[in-house]
């Protein structure tokens, strides 16, 4: 028996109607970015937020920010420059929190892995170095680390970086969910603070520099700066 | 009573908790329901709060460009690879 399924059918979808001109006339210009400069500002971002690509990433970073800041003196800018500088460092603080802690829950078993994590351990934070690989899920052994990783891996930093670009290209959701993440961000920052405190002799003490705890609370508190300003900004800017 | 006492003294915690969130959560107005009215705010003080938070996060945004370019470069010459 031969079985022959449906008749293949092409469907044409039309294109969608696009307008060609203003309604006085004047040429409609569809950019891809909000600022011709945004296109530097993500490939710095994201390479430098790798941390690994961080000396490359961060030259590509300061050339868009240039561009981006010659723009606002020359007037030409739509986007605010102070939403330009809280929406690129939330979305490299999210984006350096995502990637070392996707190098730990996914490679610890990788060179590159082992090296910066372990690493990164041994400068700052002990628990990224002392039993590291011998856990349950194995990389980070600590049980409250490896709590606090998962969740920001696969709920807060992905939705840190993603919010902040679609802030930073002004639209509606992207101002809505900068919020969102800060509340967020305020949670992990209180449960993570406790977690380090409480394990300071295991985690700081071990480490070279002893200074990790200030490190680290300096940027987790990002918070206390992003979200009085997205309270108080212009929402009709963000209409994208 | 010596339990009253901490159990008093837990419910007065609660207490201000929940009422420090009313009166954070009651002055918050999301963006997609704001009347036009609400951005007036932006009228009284407000630029000079987003110049100062801008001054802040610049700073912050210059340290997070010299921990990413420094990290990894610092780990490899400190401790080679593992």
């Amino acid at each position: 028996m031969v079985v022959t399924g449906p008749a293949k059918k092409k469907v044409t979808i039309p294109a969608a109607e696009e307008p060609t001109s203003a309604p006085g006339g004047e040429p409609v210009t569809t950019s891809r970015w909000v600022e011709p400069a945004d296109g530097w500002l993500a490939a710095g971002i994201l390479s430098s937020g790798t941390m690994l690509l961080g000396p490359f990433g961060a030259i590509v970073l300061i050339i868009g920010l240039v561009k981006l800041w010659r723009s606002v003196k020359a007037g030409t800018n739509v986007r605010p420059w102070s939403a330009t500088v809280i929406g690129t460092f939330c979305m490299i603080d999210g984006m350096i929190n995502f990637l070392p802690w996707s190098l730990d829950t996914f490679a610890h078993n990788s060179v590159l892995g082992r090296t910066f994590i372990t690493g990164y351990g041994r400068f700052f934070d002990g628990a990224f170095f002392l039993d590291y690989n011998k856990g349950a899920l194995g990389g980070v052994a600590n049980h409250s680390e490896k709590m606090w990783q998962l969740l920001a891996v696969f709920i807060l930093m992905p939705m840190r970086t993603v919010s902040a670009w679609a802030f930073l290209q002004m639209r509606t959701w992207g101002l809505h969910f900068m919020k969102i993440s800060g509340w967020l961000y305020l949670f992990l920052w209180v449960g993570y603070t406790m977690a380090m405190s409480l394990d300071f002799p295991q985690r700081m003490a071990d480490s070279e520099f002893g200074m990790g705890w200030w490190l680290f609370n300096l940027f987790y508190l990002s918070p206390m700066f992003v979200l009085p300003y997205l309270y108080t900004v212009d929402k009709s800017k963000w209409n994208r | 009573m010596h339990d009253v006492l901490i159990l008093a003294g837990m419910v007065v915690a609660d207490i201000a908790i929940l009422a420090v969130w009313w009166f954070i959560g009651s002055r918050l107005v999301p963006a997609e329901q704001a009347p036009a009215s609400a951005n007036a705010e932006t009228e009284k003080g407000v630029p000079m709060l987003h110049e100062v938070l801008t001054y802040v996060c610049f700073f912050l945004l210059a340290g997070l460009i010299i921990e990413c370019m420094a990290m990894f470069p610092a780990i490899l010459v400190r401790f080679g690879w593992s």
